[in-house]
This record gives C-alpha cells, structure tokens and sequence, in this order.
C-alpha cells in the first residue's frame, strides 16, 4: 500500500521532453488513470515509478520517501506490460510463480500464495496451459496474477487490455476494477480511451506533450474542464465548442468578459423548432440517438436518449439546457465553472 | 476449389463437384508440366551421390584407362567398405577430426557467447568493435592458413612475444612437434570461425523481446537468473543451428589445416578431409574414396537430421 508523489519531475530524450515539470499526488489505494494521446509521455510516467527510468529534474516519493537511489526490483511496484510480456516457453504456473521463486520462498507458502491468486483471478484451471493456449483475456488475468504474488505496494498497468476485442475490454475493465477494490492497493492504470478511463478510475489525470492538464475525479473533468482540451477530451461524442455570437440563438447566459467560446455537452443541447440550424445526419444507436446539425457553417452535435424520429435536412431551432455551459477565453481555458 | 486463374470449361457449370473434378485434373496437368523440371533438379541433386554410390563399389580409378560409366568391370562390391572399416589411418582421421570439433566448438560457442554477452548492450565504441570481431571470418581460409604458418615458424611472432614475456629465449617448434601441430590448427580454427559464432548467437540474443526481460527483472530476477531462464531458452533454436552449422563445417575443414601443416608432420594433424585429399591425389583409388566420402554424408546427414528434429521440436 503505498502513495506515490511527483514532484517537479522532467524526463528528456534527447531533444524530447518527454515529461516536462510534472506534479501530482496518487493516494494510496487509488485506482489512478493517466490518460492522453499517444506520445503524451504516459508510459514514461510509468517508468519512472518503476525505476527503469531516472529523472533528469524532480523527486519521485513512494511513500513519502524518494526513491531516486532505490533499484527497480527493490521498489516492488509490479507492472503489466501491454502486451503482457508473460514467458511464453513457461505454463501460466511457472510464469505466476516466477517472481516467488527468486526469493527462496518455502514450497507450501508459494503453493498458498498461488493458490491465493489464482482463486482471486480465477485462474486455477488454466494453470497448466502456456500463454499461447491462452485467449486474450485469460493471458490477461495470468499476467495481472504474476504482478500480484509479489504482494507489491502498489501495480502499474500500461494500457493493458487495448489489445482485446471491445466487449471484453468492457468486461475486463469492470474485473480489474473489482480487484483494484479487493486488493485495496494503489493501481496506476495508462489508457487512451476516455470510456475506459472515466468508468475504473477514482482520480484521473490528462495528460498533453508531457504536461498534466488537469487532476481530478473523472466527475470533475467532466463537468469542470479546466480547458477546452481537457473537455474534449472527455465524452463521446466530444463537446461542441461554439463561438460566442451562437449564444443568443440557443438562448445560453452572456458569460464572463473575456469570454470568446463557450461549450455544449451534446447532451445538454436540445432540438426546438424554429429555422436557425439544419440536421444534417441521424446516428441511431439503439439506446441513444446521435444527431449531427449544421448552423451556418458551424458543426454541432446533439445527443438524446431513445430513437427520436428526426430526418435529416429538417430546419430545427437550438436551445441548452440552462446551468450546463462553460466559457472559454481565447487561450482555450475555462473561466468559470458552469452557471 | 480451382484457383481463380482458371480457365477451364467447367467452371461455368458452377456445380462444385465439377469444379473439384477440374481441379484435381489441373493439378494433374501442373504435375505433368512441370514433371521434366523436377526430374531435371533430382538428377541433378542425386546424380553425384549416386555416382558416387556406383565408384565406391568398384575398384576403378582414372590411372585404369576405362571410362567411369564402364566401372562395373572392376566391381568389388562392399570390398572398399570392408576395408574401410578395417582402415587404422581412416580411423585415426575421424578420430582426430573428432577431437578438433569437440574441442573447437564449444570452444567458439563460449566465446561466441561470452561476446554476443557483452555486445547485447550499447556502450561507447560499440559498432567499431563490432565490426573487427568480424573481420577473422571475412578473410580467406586459406590466408588466414598462411597467417598461421607464419606465426607459428619456431622464429615467428608467437615464440617472440613468449619470449618477450617470459624474459627467455622460447623455441616451441609449434608446426613439427607432433603433440603441437593439432594445437596450431585448432587455434587458427577457432580465431577463425568464433564471429561466425558470435554473429548468429547475438543475432538470437537481440530477438529476445525486450519487455520479457525488462519484467524479469521487474519481478525480481538477477541476471543470471534472467540469462538462465528467459534468454538461453529462447535462444535454443539458434544455438542448435550455430552448433550445427560448426559440426558441419569442422567435419569439411580443409584449406587453413592443409596449409599450416599439410596434415603433418606425419599424420598427427590430417583431418578426414585431409586423408580423402591425399587418397584422391596420391594414391588415385577413387573407389575407395568414394566410400570414404559417402560414409561422411552419411553421419554428417544424421548430424543435421537431429539438429533439425530438435529444431522441429523447439
Ligand atoms: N527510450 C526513449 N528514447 C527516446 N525517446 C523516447 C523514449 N521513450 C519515450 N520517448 C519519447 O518520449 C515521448 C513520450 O513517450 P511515451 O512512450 O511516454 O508516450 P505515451 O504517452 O506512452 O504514448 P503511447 O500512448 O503511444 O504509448 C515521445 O515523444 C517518445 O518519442
Ligand atoms: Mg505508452
């Protein structure tokens, strides 16, 4: 169990800075999401926990102590490659057992602790198999039990189950959530699906070119976007972000001075009638509905629930759902909360 | 199902089993076509063996003025094989071809190892040296035989720098000393064949992923540890062919042996092949040598048959 502090830390590559100046805290026994486009520095984020990367600037703490002078293995953070990284010459056994091993372990205590394991994860009767008579999800739970029989103070998991198919992902992830909560321990979870992230983490952080954006639960980001980056890159479809000469015409409160966009969740931007604006495409998507609608020769998007029957071409008005607009000045940032 | 370049009158009837009828005659007809071609390639991968087969069990040789096709007139049968079997001098030879290979290759197996060891990491100066442990395996066999024969003149380099470091006058007649002369070869051998060695080793070390070993340590494992279960392991299959390929080779060594010595002084350095050289050359009993030759093949194709089981398996 164990909280993990960045303070100030800068990695570069060369010319890259990979991480650059980053602070946060990660309490013990969260379920954290570093989440960001590819090349935001995530992974490096990981390897710095893990020790297999040294900062060039900044103090890493697990614990409240730095761990700069502290070798990889002695930090006994256990990781989750993204490809797994199991053994694959070895049965599920051999690999889960590996780390037990090493430490000259009595025979029934590494027998209880598999045991342990195996029952958490559910894997005691595919122990004989090698990973490639494993399905992706299997090879999943074997590795996550192979980082777990350490008993590490806290596991890091790099965008782990990118490689499964979309219901297993969804499956998974709903697993892994509930073992974050048995175990009770810290997990540093790197992923570039928002969905993903919004639905395990407690605390989240998003990241852009090695910066932190924005920490908080994935509530807060959602509803208080401290930019129109971050609320971007939260929802699906992503948020309309409307210059302010549109407020008006959806009836919006006059934000703030120095306001120059303000932004619509689709879902809190209802169809009226009127002539101000043009559907232009109907997604149905079963529960929901998607409607794509150009206003000049602004793009918007509008989600509702059920299947509404809308046609595209039809002339609609617009209106929001009043105390759901943020306002942004013309660096992207937010300048107030909603109102 | 008929390939799509087909062109046959069937395939309009759309009916399956017309089109598996065609089908199975196409492949047929691609059969008969390419037939001449085949037969050409098996003559031309057989016929030495088998002629090889036919001499051997004849006492023919060049000297006798009848053309080798007509060799069944001096037909001994299995006599070159009985004899062969009862041959002190072929016997030594194979014995002495033994020891060279069981000394030389896992002689260049450690080194090679021990340096694909050291080259799997970068460090300053890394791809120069690289370059230069490749360098032995570059030069001609036979040059490299003459490098030997120098340095190894009882005035030559090697006694100069014993000398340098023992402080002493050294003499070693290297090349002439019976008990010697084997070391000599088996020097130059190694010098020789030990990048081959290291290329093929380190090529299978750098294709053990990366992120199995960065969790081998992750989860604990010191290096020997990591070397001992993940690396070697993986490397199995390279390694059955690195030493295959030097079993092989060290059976067929020929030019750098037989310039050092020659096969002497007497016959305490001649090889297998050395012994087939000077039975061609000198005694000119090709029968005979066409039965030591296939005897060659023949452990040499078990040789490679394990080694490729092994491989089949791994
Ligand atoms: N070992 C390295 N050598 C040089 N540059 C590196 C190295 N590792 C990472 N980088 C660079 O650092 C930056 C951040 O990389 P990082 O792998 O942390 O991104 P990421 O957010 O994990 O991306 P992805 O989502 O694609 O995995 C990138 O520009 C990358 O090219
Ligand atoms: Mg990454």
């Amino acid at each position: 169990m164990a909280s993990i502090t960045f303070e100030n830390v800068t990695k570069r590559f060369g010319d890259t800075v990979a991480v650059d100046d980053v602070s946060f805290e990660i309490r013990d026994n969260a379920f954290f999401c570093l989440f960001g486009p590819p090349l935001s520095g995530k992974s490096t984020i990981l390897k710095l926990i893990l020790g297999l990367e040294q900062p060039d600037e900044g103090e890493i703490l697990i614990d409240g102590r730095p761990v700069s002078h502290v070798n990889p293995a002695r930090r006994n953070v256990a990781m989750v490659f993204q490809n797994l990284a199991l053994f694959p010459h070895m049965t599920a056994l051999d690999n889960v057992c590996f780390p037990l091993v090493e430490r000259r372990i009595a025979k029934e205590e590494i027998d209880a602790k598999v045991c342990d394991v195996s029952e958490k994860l559910h894997i005691g009767h595919i122990l004989h198999k090698t990973p490639a008579q494993l399905s992706g999800g299997e090879r999943q739970r074997v590795a996550i039990a192979r980082a777990l029989v350490r008993d590490p103070v806290a596991y890091l998991m790099d965008d782990p189950i990118s490689a499964l198919d979309a219901r297993l992902r969804e499956q998974t992830r709903v697993e892994l959530r509930r073992i974050q909560q048995e175990l009770g321990k810290t997990l540093v979870y790197v992923t570039h699906d928002q969905e993903e992230a919004m639905s395990v983490a407690d605390m989240m952080a998003v990241f852009k070119d090695g910066k932190i954006c924005q920490t908080g639960t994935p509530d807060t980001l959602y509803q208080r976007p401290n930019s129109t980056y971050v609320a971007g890159m939260l929802g699906a479809p992503a948020m309309n972000v409307l210059p302010m000469n549109m407020a008006d015409m959806l009836g919006a409160l006059a934000g703030p001075n120095g306001s120059k966009h303000f932004g619509v969740r689709p879902e809190n931007l209802r169809i009226t009638k009127g002539s101000d604006a043009m559907i232009s495409e109907v997604e149905p998507l079963g529960g929901s509905t998607t409607v794509h609608i150009t206003a000049g020769d602004v793009a918007l998007t509008s989600t509702m629930l059920g299947q509404p029957q809308f046609e595209a071409g039809t002339q609609i008005g617009l209106a929001v759902n009043s105390g759901q607009t943020l306002f942004f000045d013309g660096a992207g940032n937010t300048l107030a909360a909603a109102q | 199902m008929t390939d799509m370049t087909s062109n046959t009158p069937s395939r309009s009837q759309s009916q399956s089993a017309a089109d598996e009828g065609a089908g199975r005659e196409e492949k047929r007809l691609g059969f008969a076509l390419t037939l001449p071609a085949q037969l050409l390639v098996l003559f031309i991968a057989l016929f030495p063996i088998l002629m090889q087969v036919y001499i051997s069990l004849t006492d023919w040789s060049p000297l006798d003025g009848i053309p080798w096709y007509r060799a069944y007139e001096l037909w001994i049968g299995l006599t070159n094989y009985v004899d062969l079997a009862g041959d002190p001098r072929f016997w030594s030879a194979i014995w002495r071809t033994l020891i060279v290979m069981l000394i030389c290759v896992p002689v260049q197996f450690l080194l090679g190892l021990g340096l694909a060891i050291l080259f799997v990491d970068e460090f300053p100066g890394r791809r120069a040296m690289y370059s230069t442990i490749l360098v032995p395996m570059m030069v001609v066999p036979a040059v490299a035989g003459y490098m030997f024969f120098m340095l190894f003149q009882s005035g030559g380099p090697i006694n100069g720098i014993l000398s340098f470091l023992l402080g002493s006058s050294v003499q070693i007649a290297w090349l002439s000393d019976p008990d010697l002369a084997l070391l000599g070869v088996i020097i130059s051998d190694i010098w020789q064949w030990t990048p081959l060695m290291f290329l093929i080793l380190l090529a299978g070390m750098l294709s053990v992923p990366q992120d199995q070993q960065m969790a081998a340590v992750l989860l604990g494992a010191g290096w020997w540890r990591r070397f001992f279960t993940i690396v070697l392991p993986r490397m199995k299959t390279i390694i059955v062919i690195a030493i295959a390929i030097r079993v092989i080779e060290n059976f067929k060594v020929f030019d750098n042996f037989y310039i050092i010595t020659g096969g002497g002084p007497g016959v305490a350095t001649e090889t297998i092949s050395i012994y087939i050289y000077k039975v061609t050359q000198n005694d000119l009993i090709w029968g005979y040598v066409a039965a030591i030759a296939l005897a060659i093949l023949i452990v040499l194709s078990i040789v490679s048959g394990m080694a490729i089981s092994r491989m089949r398996k791994g």
